[in-house]
């Protein structure tokens, strides 16, 4: 028996030396050329109190693997079920857009629907299907705690951290609608190293990187009031150094369009398990007129939506550090770039925002 | 030079069929003469005592495992002195009809209690053998000629004797209790040359004994693995579920032991079969040209039968490696009854305390199976029941786990009714539950899904002279719970959803006969008739138009009754044209269909994966299956080789939509895609069984479409499980009977994928990846090494404990073999293919069996 004892563990040592099995790496495949080249329609008409707008953006897909990039089309215009259309204007920005002000010219009551049809420099006519515009319930309160959850550590060790946890209140919307989040960060940062003077103090705006789209399901929920419902979490790290400002953007969309995004959340999120489901064609609202068998991509909504906010102040999370360390010397470079100029940070503005007190 | 010198020659006709010479000797020693006349031939003139001697093939002396065969004739010789008296003659001399085939049919039973022996080995020197069938009774076409026949069971003495068989006849067998070695018995289970004389085609028999020396993962001996090294058998990877049997997806194979079915015979998520090797008599796959009584299912059936306790005294073996250990017990059990039992259970959570993946390390698996069966044997009757269980948990790092179970009862009921007829009557119950917990903060929630299944099935065989009939009639009854979806605790968002339960029955009747057609021709024809009944109560989803697409749902109503029902005829049929008695020509054809599928759209089925029965909406899938093969042996049978084509048309099939939602789905036909399927290969097999340098090479090429409307524009593609080329090689180097070096190389083609083109970015700020047609890529190749090396038992047969060893080498280059591949934004946004390998590096492994006699 000894001997066994003593066989076996000569093996764990050896399994300990080589005891990395499941193994996810990158490799090269082969993929063929088989893309044809597509256009993609992203956008919507976006209702928000008693205005709307309509803000569409078109781009092109090719083979060749990288980012898609945004076109210019001949025309594009959006219809409403009643037979009104409006022309959409290219923007400074890549986007075309149209505001409206009342519903006179052009109807966007709540039941009504809306497409758009865009005609391409080479002729190609696309569309849309009709999206309804439905009422978004309004946000009735935000609220936020502080939590612990668990993270992988630069070691590869797993540790609690404390988060940031924001949570939305909100009535169940009436017709079966569902939920689409946005969150948008804004925190002050002030360009000082450790031990020097402050310098600029820069305010700066940033869609949260969630990588997916936040959706919420409410037909799945039996209570008339969708309470509580986690939307956002962030590591209490620099962004609430000095003062931080969430905006909650809430809106109403249909269910196709609820497919469209749980699709691209679905592919975003495939981590490669053997439990993956199989990866497909995100589904798509538009249709080439012209060339009918050819694909078409991108989707087209219609969303009413109502925003909140929620600050949070530094003493309130335990006045995280701005992780701007001190330089080895006066003479030394800036360790951190945004630390000695604030305005490098992605979204900075050294003006306040409108909503901040 | 029998009746010149008085020498006693054993020989085979076949063997000097076309040795003619002509010779004068005077005053040549007899062995002199012999060697001359065998000068230049393949054959050697084996000398017994008392002027007797054995002319038979080198190749046959150098077989190891035949050693003890010869010492045994040997000695029953010495002990009966060598005189004419010795042999039995079968038959008259007046019928006997040179090179022309006889039948000897006979009937093997206890000599104390005259009861039959089921499965006793009857095998004659050469290679030639049959197995009793359940009433005891045996049959086999030999040529006239002398035979040493030898007749083994477990438990009892080996009956040998020296047959003058002269034309057809009988001989009986009344086999005296005793102790033997049970593992020499075990090789000659199956005759050599079963592959040949066989008329069915596609059957593959495993070899149990040779299950030690395969190389295994962690040390485990596993079935399921001997099962893919049979052409025509693929597996998508480690960790998969289950295996794909010419083209057919895991759920098309029907997996039983002792005729209870098991709905997933898989521990730790795959990795291992259920099946506890120890205990396992034999196991036989069925590949989609299956016989009258079998069916259920549309590509496979593999049919475990459990060893039947020692009748004599009690014995314990118990096996260790780094997973899990053994132990069995087996023994008499009252005056005609005797138990066989094992206990597996897992101790594998320290293995991921090993693993530097945080994810791994806090991860935990266990599984555990018991297996009791108990067989009694009086009067021409055996009655025996299983009882089997296992479990299995899994929880991966605190994110979500698994758990299921299987419970199995078996009971059968086999009784000698006269010489030719004999009745089997089995009653199953098994039950398969399953959950998954999501354990993600807010969304903890358990999904649950069980099915129950009972069967009844009454099986009558007739057998005389050249005819055998077997006729029958099984009911199943099967009640799922397709998926309960309920909050874990009082926090949690998620909302309790439960689909009710589903019932339904599927019964059949079958006919099978069997005859010879002129000295070559050998059939089997069968039909089986197959009814299906979806049963209420239930509520029905209706649709406009009838066009199931979740946007027509109308609403729903509630049925009661006969939801729906179907009825498939189905004809067998199996035709073998023998050339000469070491080759054949085998033709095959089955309809088969099937009446359960497992939901899901992943590369393999999940512990939780639903089983769906046919209804309104989804119709059972019916295959056309067709093989035809040549079967030859050479060398007396130390080469076996065959070379088989197949086709199958699988006239519906169903997969599925895009993002399919399959859980706790309550119209779930409208997640799936209604199309049909094609397949085709061809199986190619070469073993050669004996000698110090032995093994098997398979290989396959095939390929497997489907076409469905609504996937790729409804052109045909490839099934996810299309594996193009297969490739299986054995190679055991046995210098000495004790020790064996085996090395298993795998190869296939990688498996279709679908892969990312191209992508845009949502004004959200999202990357959405524009995905090729479906599985229009290939993930790359598999191959992987294994090595191992077995230290069998000693030869000491007076020895009350007994130890063997088992060294394995896994993934010996350490090749990451792709599971699958999946797609990441990489640098400059372009999609990024990561290869995911569940082994990825070499598995050293030991395994210790201790056996108490």
């Amino acid at each position: 028996m000894q001997r066994i004892i003593k066989r076996l563990t000569y093996y764990l040592c050896a399994l300990l030396v080589v005891g990395q099995t499941a193994c996810l790496d990158t490799i090269e495949i082969d993929v063929p050329t088989i893309f044809k080249n597509g256009l993609v329609i992203q956008g919507g008409l976006i209702r928000h109190s008693d205005k709307a707008r309509v803000i569409v953006q078109f781009r092109s897909v090719s083979d060749e693997k990288s980012q898609s990039n945004v076109i210019r089309v001949q025309n594009a215009y959006v219809h409403n079920d009643l037979g009104q259309s409006k022309e959409l204007i290219l923007d400074v920005d890549g986007f075309y857009k149209t505001m409206f002000e009342d519903s006179i010219n052009f109807n966007y009551s709540f039941g009504r629907s809306f497409y758009v049809k865009v005609t391409t420099y080479n002729g190609d006519q696309f569309i849309s299907e009709p999206e309804i515009l439905s009422n978004s319930p309004a946000i009735e309160s935000l609220s936020w705690k502080q939590v612990k959850k668990s993270i992988v550590n630069n070691l590869n060790q797993v540790e609690l951290a404390d988060f940031v946890e924001i949570y939305l209140t909100t009535p169940k919307p009436e017709s079966l609608n569902y939920l689409k989040f946005d969150v948008i960060n804004a925190y002050k940062y002030t360009d000082q190293l450790e031990g020097f003077p402050p310098g600029k103090l820069c305010y700066v705006t940033q869609r949260a990187d969630t990588r997916n789209v936040l959706l919420y399901d409410h037909t799945s929920l039996a209570e008339p009031v969708i309470k509580d419902i986690p939307v956002y979490d962030h590591r209490i790290d620099y962004l609430f150094s000095e003062g931080y400002y969430g905006t909650i953007v809430l809106q109403s969309i249909g269910k196709k369009a609820y497919d469209y995004y749980t699709q691209i959340n679905e592919l975003n999120n495939r981590e490669g398990s053997i439990y993956d489901a199989p990866a497909g064609r995100v589904i798509s609202n538009i249709k080439n007129m012209t060339h009918p068998d050819q694909d078409a991509y991108g989707f087209f909504y219609a969303v009413s939506q109502d925003t909140a906010r929620i600050s949070i102040q530094p003493e309130e999370v335990g006045n995280p550090s701005r992780q701007c360390p001190v330089p080895p010397s006066e003479t030394s470079p800036c360790p951190v770039r945004f630390c000695c100029d604030c305005l490098t940070i992605n979204g900075a503005k050294l003006e306040k925002p409108w909503y901040w007190q | 030079m029998e009746a010149v010198c008085g020498a006693s020659l054993f020989y085979k006709q076949d063997d000097f069929s076309n040795l003619k010479r002509t010779f004068v000797w005077k005053s040549t020693p007899i062995q002199e003469a012999l060697n001359q006349i065998l000068e230049g031939t393949d054959l050697i003139a084996l000398p017994y005592k008392n002027k007797t001697w054995i002319l038979i093939k080198k190749s046959f002396v150098d077989r190891s495992q035949l050693a003890s065969y010869f010492n045994d004739l040997q000695q029953s010789i010495e002990d009966s002195k060598q005189t004419q008296e010795n042999w039995v003659q079968i038959g008259d001399f007046s019928q006997k009809v040179l090179n022309q085939e006889q039948i000897l049919k006979g009937l093997v039973v206890d000599k104390l209690t005259k009861e039959p022996i089921t499965g006793a080995n009857i095998v004659f020197e050469g290679g030639s053998g049959t197995v009793s069938e359940v009433d005891g009774t045996y049959e086999i076409k030999l040529k006239p000629g002398r035979y040493q026949m030898k007749v083994a069971y477990i438990g009892y003495t080996d009956h040998l004797v020296l047959l003058d068989f002269q034309s057809s006849g009988h001989y009986g067998v009344a086999l005296e209790t005793g102790a033997v070695n049970l593992d020499e018995v075990t090789i000659t289970a199956v005759a050599k040359d079963a592959a040949v004389k066989e008329t069915q085609s596609g059957v593959a028999r495993i070899n149990i004994k040779n299950l030690d020396k395969l190389p295994s993962f962690l040390g485990e001996k596993d079935i399921v693995r001997a099962v893919l090294l049979n052409p025509g058998v693929s597996t998508i990877g480690e960790g998969a579920t289950g295996f794909n049997v010419r083209g057919g997806n895991v759920d098309q194979n029907l997996i039983v032991q002792d005729e209870a079915v098991f709905f997933n015979a898989s521990h730790a998520l795959g990795f291992f079969s259920t099946f506890n090797a120890d205990l396992i008599k034999e196991a036989t796959l069925s590949k989609s040209t299956l016989t009258a009584d079998q069916g259920g299912r549309t590509a496979s059936v593999l049919e475990v039968n459990l060893k039947e306790g020692n009748k004599e005294k009690w014995r314990v073996k118990a096996g260790v490696n780094p997973i899990s250990a053994t132990v069995t017990a087996d023994g008499p059990l009252g005056k005609n009854g005797t138990l066989s039992s094992g206990l597996r259970a897992s101790y594998s959570d320290y293995i991921f305390k090993l693993f530097s993946d945080v994810n791994i390390k806090t991860s935990s698996a266990s599984f555990y199976d018991g297996t009791l069966k108990y067989a009694f044997k009086k009067n021409g009757h055996t009655l025996s029941t299983t009882l089997y269980s296992a479990h299995d948990n899994f929880i991966y790092s605190n994110k979500f786990g698994f758990n299921y179970q299987t419970q199995a009862v078996s009971l059968q009921w086999s009784k000698l009714i006269d010489a030719n007829k004999s009745n089997k009557l089995s009653l199953v119950y098994s039950k398969y539950a399953s959950s998954q917990q999501d354990l993600s903060p807010a969304f903890e929630s358990a999904l649950k899904a069980d099915i129950s299944y009972f069967k009844i099935h009454d099986k009558w065989s007739y057998s005389k002279n050249q005819h055998k009939m077997d006729a029958g009639l099984q009911s199943v009854i099967y009640i799922t719970s397709p998926g309960s979806l309920a909050p874990l605790d009082g926090s949690s968002f998620v909302l309790p959803n439960q689909l009710p339960n589903e019932k339904g029955i599927e019964s059949a009747a079958y006919v099978s006969y069997q005859r010879s057609i002129g000295e070559h021709l050998e059939m089997i024809a069968g039909f089986r008739l197959n009814h299906f009944m979806s049963l209420g109560p239930k509520l029905v989803y209706t649709y406009i138009d009838n066009k199931i697409k979740t946007e027509n749902i109308l609403g729903t109503e509630s049925r009661n009754g006969i939801l729906q029902h179907y009825l498939v005829p189905e004809p067998r049929l199996s035709l073998k044209y023998g050339i000469g008695s070491k080759a054949s020509v085998k033709l095959g054809y089955a309809r088969t269909s099937q009446y359960i599928n497992q939901i899901f759209n992943t590369d393999t089925p999940t512990p939780t994966s639903q089983w769906q029965l046919v209804n309104n909406y989804i119709k059972p899938a019916v295959s056309d299956n067709l093989s035809l093969g040549v079967f030859a042996n050479f060398d007396d049978n130390n080469f076996e080789t065959s070379i088989e084509v197949y086709k199958r048309n699988i006239g519906r099939l169903y997969d599925f939509r895009d993002f399919a939602n399959l859980v706790v789905n309550p119209h779930i036909e409208t997640e799936l895609l209604e199309g049909r399927g094609r397949t085709q290969g061809l199986e190619i097999s070469i073993k050669k069984n004996n000698g110090p340098i032995n093994g098997w090479l398979s290989y396959t090429y095939s390929s497997t479409q489907q076409k469905v409307e609504g996937i790729n524009n409804g052109s045909w593609y490839s099934s996810s499980f299309d594996k193009p080329h297969n490739l299986s090689f054995i190679f055991n180097y046995n210098p000495k009977q004790r020790y064996t070096l085996t090395a298993n190389f795998t190869y296939s083609s990688g498996r279709p994928s679908t892969a990312p083109l191209s992508n845009y970015l949502t004004p959200d700020n999202v990357y959405v990846p524009v995905y090729s047609n479906r599985n229009q890529i290939r993930i790359p190749d598999y191959h992987r090494l294994d090595l191992s090396f077995n230290l069998a038992r000693s030869h000491n047969l007076a020895a009350k404990v007994i130890t063997s060893w088992t060294f394995t080498l896994y993934n010996v280059y350490g090749r990451k073999n792709p599971f699958s591949v999946y797609y990441t934004r990489g640098a400059n946004n372009t999609p990024q293919a990561n290869r995911l390998a569940v082994v990825g590096t070499v598995f050293p492994a030991i395994r210790f069996n201790i056996e108490f006699l």
